[in-house]
């Protein structure tokens, strides 16, 4: 069995009697309770404890994607992965996962995920994921559509790094006339989903 | 004058006979030709030599978003300034900048920059573009609204970097019922932003506005050309908002190479200006201003002052336009005193990694800089300021 440290990046400090205002410390709990300057802290902190998950003898180390939360810090696991890119020498650096199916250009993170694995020369591990269901009004997108867009960026992802660009992509709600993805990523095929 | 080191992250590799195959470098030229194995070995090789930018004295450190071509392998500049954010501790980290209003949610932009500005205790700064036309093309965009929604994205980042949330937005082309990002920036009221652009009446007008002062950077352009945008910016200013700009405003952004002296630095340099110029920012016209990108009255200036960019340049039409910089220490020190006291440049960003240039070159180059002409050069503007205080 292989052991991962996954680490969630939540607001420490939650005044944990912020239920009496407020239903949920998700999409409505106002922002202006977010501290930058102890952000900056726990960041490097939680930087610091994933960094030291190599030195312990971890076999990987994962983040993942919450948007408008003080549940988790990490609207995006790529700023966290890349910067553990240059950090970190062996352990695997598995996101997990990002929602590429809820945004409405899922190749972006095509792109940012291939650059990992490319920095890394191969020590990324792509999760996809559909995302909460807060998720969605964090982003404006419609629930109903969450499959259908899932598996089709899923689709259009896996041939942009698999298949030679330019070529177009014309599905039910993604439509690029040119998909050529560089760089490509560093696994062949591509890296784990 | 501040100085910069501006990395643009070139596939080196490149086969320079591309050109008799395919008519760009961008959207057309398809990836089998990126080896991964070589870009582990370049990305690494890049992001050493920003880290080392750090030590070196530089002030700040840019990255940049173009997608889809072997001119720059940053699709995301999140990518390498996250990587940077917690290898180096004093240097700005500038990401010159990333297309806001090409994406339909700009706001995973301003949460990143967030996480970025919090992580380094505020030393992002945040460049906004429209992102040139061949981007229109790779994200299946729209030039025609590429100003209103540059605009729109802009106002709502700038509100959810600011105002508290939740609140909803609801603009012509963005509709947001939860605006509420967490993290907010560290830096108050938000990051400065910075508007690198090929010199367009509208981004000069947009970014000298009192309500913003964004530091206008000219990328790319003969010395003239850079002299006249950044005069116009102070003009702008002056005349339809009533104040004078700093030279903190204005920047400049410009390849260059430093060598031992004049004429081993352009021997040296040559191969890799010219194949920067020729080869790697080669695109068809179309694809650099698709119809609706500019104005009319931009397109015709656009047009006025880098018309030429599409013809072959050699190394000695680079050197007379002053497109680019390129000599010893000395030499390129006067040249930069000079263009700082024509143009009044507060930033200049010098980018040293060049197309083919190899990374021992680019040291060499770096460090000459950060040793013979740095020194002198942050210096270079201040006495007037101070006179003029």
């Amino acid at each position: 069995m292989k052991v991962f440290l996954f680490h969630l990046m939540p607001y420490a400090c939650i005044d944990t009697d912020y239920d009496k205002t407020y239903d949920t410390c998700w999409v409505t709990y106002p922002n202006s309770n977010f501290d930058p300057v102890k952000g900056h802290e726990l960041y490097n902190r939680y930087l610091d404890e994933l960094e030291y998950a190599e030195d312990l003898g971890f076999d990987g180390v994962c983040v993942n994607e919450h948007h408008q939360n003080a549940y988790g810090l990490m609207p995006s696991p790529v700023v966290m992965a890349s910067a553990l890119a240059r950090q970190t020498k062996r352990v695997k650096i598995a996101i997990l996962g990002n929602a590429f199916g809820i945004r409405d250009h899922p190749q972006t993170l095509a792109e940012e995920h291939a650059m990992i694995d490319c920095i890394t020369g191969g020590r990324l591990i792509s999760g996809m994921v559909r995302g909460l269901g807060c998720e969605y009004y964090s982003m404006g997108a419609n629930p109903a559509f969450s499959h259908d867009r899932f598996h089709e960026a899923h689709d259009l992802v896996i041939r942009a790094w698999t298949e030679e660009g330019p070529f177009a992509f014309e599905g039910k709600h993604y439509h690029f006339e040119y998909v050529n993805s560089w760089p490509r990523p560093y696994q062949q095929p591509h890296p784990p989903i | 004058m501040q100085c910069f080191l501006f990395h643009l992250m070139p596939y080196a590799c490149l086969d320079l006979d591309y050109d008799k195959q395919y008519k760009a470098s961008w959207v057309v030229y398809p990836n089998s030709n990126f080896d991964p194995k070589v870009g582990f070995d370049l990305y690494n090789t890049y992001l050493d030599e920003l880290e080392m930018g750090e030590e070196l004295g530089f002030d700040g450190l840019c990255v940049n978003e173009h997608h889809q071509n072997a001119y720059g392998l940053m699709p995301s500049p999140i990518v390498p300034a996250s990587a940077l954010a917690r290898r180096t501790s004093k240097v700005k980290i500038a990401v010159l900048g990333n297309a806001f209003g090409i994406r339909e949610h700009p706001l995973t932009l301003a949460e990143e920059h967030a996480m970025i500005d919090c992580i380094t205790g505020g030393r992002l700064i945040s460049g906004m573009v429209r992102g040139i036309g061949a981007e229109y093309y790779s994200m299946g965009a729209n030039p025609a609204f590429s100003h209103e929604r540059f605009h729109e994205a802009h106002d709502l980042v700038i509100r959810a970097w600011t105002e508290e949330g939740p609140f909803a937005f609801e603009g012509k082309h963005y509709h947001f019922e939860y605006v509420n990002v967490w993290p907010r920036p560290f830096q108050k009221p938000h990051p400065p932003i910075w508007c690198p652009s090929q010199g367009s009446l509208e981004t000069i007008e947009w970014a000298a506005h009192p309500d913003h002062k964004y530091t206008y950077l000219q990328t790319y352009s003969p010395f003239d050309a850079v002299k006249k945008f950044l005069q116009m910016y102070r003009d702008v200013a002056r005349d339809q908002y009533g104040y004078e700009a700093q030279d903190s405003q204005v920047g400049w952004a410009a390849p260059i190479y430093v060598g031992e002296t004049d004429e081993k630095a352009i021997e040296e340099a040559r191969p890799h200006m010219e194949a920067f110029f020729n080869k790697f920012l080669r695109m068809t016209p179309e694809m650099l201003l698709p119809p609706g990108y500019l104005s009319l009255r931009s397109y015709k200036n656009v047009m006025k002052h880098k018309g030429g960019l599409s013809k072959v340049k050699t190394m000695e039409d680079l050197m007379e336009s002053g497109i680019i910089l390129c000599g010893s220490p000395d030499t390129v020190r006067k040249r930069l005193e000079y263009c700082q006291r024509e143009a009044g440049v507060g930033h200049f960003l010098g980018m040293f990694q060049v197309a083919s240039m190899p990374h021992d070159m680019t040291v060499a180059s770096m460090k000459r800089f950060a040793a013979e002409v740095m020194p002198a050069a942050k210096l270079f503007g201040t006495d007037d300021r101070v006179a003029a205080e």
